[in-house]
């Protein structure tokens, strides 16, 4: 197979620019009520720093920190997160998806009861917008093969 | 076929371009987009959610049964590429 | 004359979203249809959000100033076509990555990646 060059420089920085990048994009996730942001924008952020990790170093460095038996675990949370709010509040009494019946649960008022679903549902999306765009570059970018035939 | 597709490309073209002495000119605050559900959207989203930031209580809470469908449209993206691209050991 | 200056978003848009089509239908190539596919689909999404917008207005976030006066809908831009375009954002990624997926298996079962040449091999 190809020979992968170590280039000192751009490993080093790597290192030093993925955690930031991370601590960036949960503060994306989080602020979603205030600013510019939500679910969707702070998982594709959240993708991009894995990939940057497999730009920069091996796919087989990359996979070992996220195995893709973990990716599909991520992304099928994300979805249950969302869903199992939206049957909470079923059970509670309202209609499905209705967050102001949380206010049973949590000792908040309907009105912040409404805004601590949404917190909810931005959590489960951001998981899964992450696990679906490393999914898709590590099936593009290996074609399909196993670890012995990457090497 | 380059030619073909040429000419149906501006026939197209002149069609659309034909198409928009209906629409409301840019900008304009009491264009039809603007005026018939947005306004109570705009206006009740901080009593009625507590959140400022209108795009994320319209995309989470008023219109969130569309946000489902849109996550399951991501993982059923991500399943697809699984499903044509993984060779698994025999 | 006036009306094309007042409009001229649309025209922009248009011929963006024709740029897109031509690459689609006259390109030989299979990568560079999909790349047609996401101008078009591009160009959608900045049409949308040009009918959104609205003269004077600010960005759709509340700004808590000091006191609380009520909020007027004409001081905020609209913000049903920027949630609708989100949803569109995330169904092109989604299907430009099944795309090239789709390309990859063509081209491991055919060996070549113009429209001609498959089509010929087909018969």
């Amino acid at each position: 197979m190809i020979e992968r060059k170590k280039d000192l420089i751009i490993e080093t920085l790597c290192r030093v620019l993925i955690p930031f990048m991370q601590v960036f994009a949960l503060y994306v996730i989080a602020h979603g009520h205030h600013s510019p942001g939500g679910g969707f924008q702070g998982g594709c952020i959240l993708g991009s720093s894995f990939i940057l990790l497999c730009v920069a170093y091996d796919l087989i460095e990359a996979k070992r920190r996220m195995s893709e038996k973990l990716n599909t675990l991520f992304s099928s949370a994300g979805v249950i997160i969302f869903a199992g709010i939206g049957i909470i509040c079923l059970a509670l009494g309202g209609n499905y998806l209705d967050y102001g019946w949380l206010s049973k649960l949590f000792p908040v008022t309907p009105v912040d009861g409404r805004s601590l679903g949404i917190l909810g549902i931005e959590i489960g999306v951001g998981f899964t917008v992450m696990a679906v765009m490393i999914s898709i570059f590590l099936d593009l970018a290996s074609k399909g093969k196993h670890e012995e035939e990457l090497k | 076929m380059k030619i073909f597709s040429f000419i149906i490309v501006s026939v197209t073209g002149l069609l659309l371009i034909l198409a928009t002495t209906d629409m409301p000119e840019w900008g304009n605050p009491f264009s039809p987009a603007s005026t018939h559900v947005s306004p109570r959207y705009i206006e009740n989203t901080v009593e009625e959610t507590a959140v400022p930031n209108m795009v994320t209580s319209v995309l989470a809470d008023y219109r969130g049964y569309d946000t489902l469908g849109e996550t399951t449209v991501i993982f059923t993206a991500g399943v697809c590429c699984v499903l044509l691209l993984r060779r698994y050991r025999q | 004359m006036e009306y094309i200056i007042s409009k001229y978003n649309y025209w922009v848009y248009i011929m963006l979203m024709m740029i897109g089509f031509y690459a689609m239908m006259g390109k030989r190539n299979l990568v560079k249809k999909i790349v047609g596919l996401n101008i078009f689909q591009t160009s959608i999404i900045l049409y949308f959000i040009s009918i959104a917008a609205k003269k004077g207005a600010s960005i759709p976030i509340v700004f808590h100033g000091h006191g609380h006066e009520p909020v007027r809908a004409f001081h905020y831009v609209n913000p049903l076509p920027h949630v609708l375009m989100l949803t569109a954002i995330v169904v092109m990624v989604s299907t430009f990555g099944v795309a090239l997926a789709f390309i990859i298996r063509i081209y491991r079962t055919y060996g070549t990646l113009e429209e001609d040449e498959i089509l010929a091999q087909e018969e």
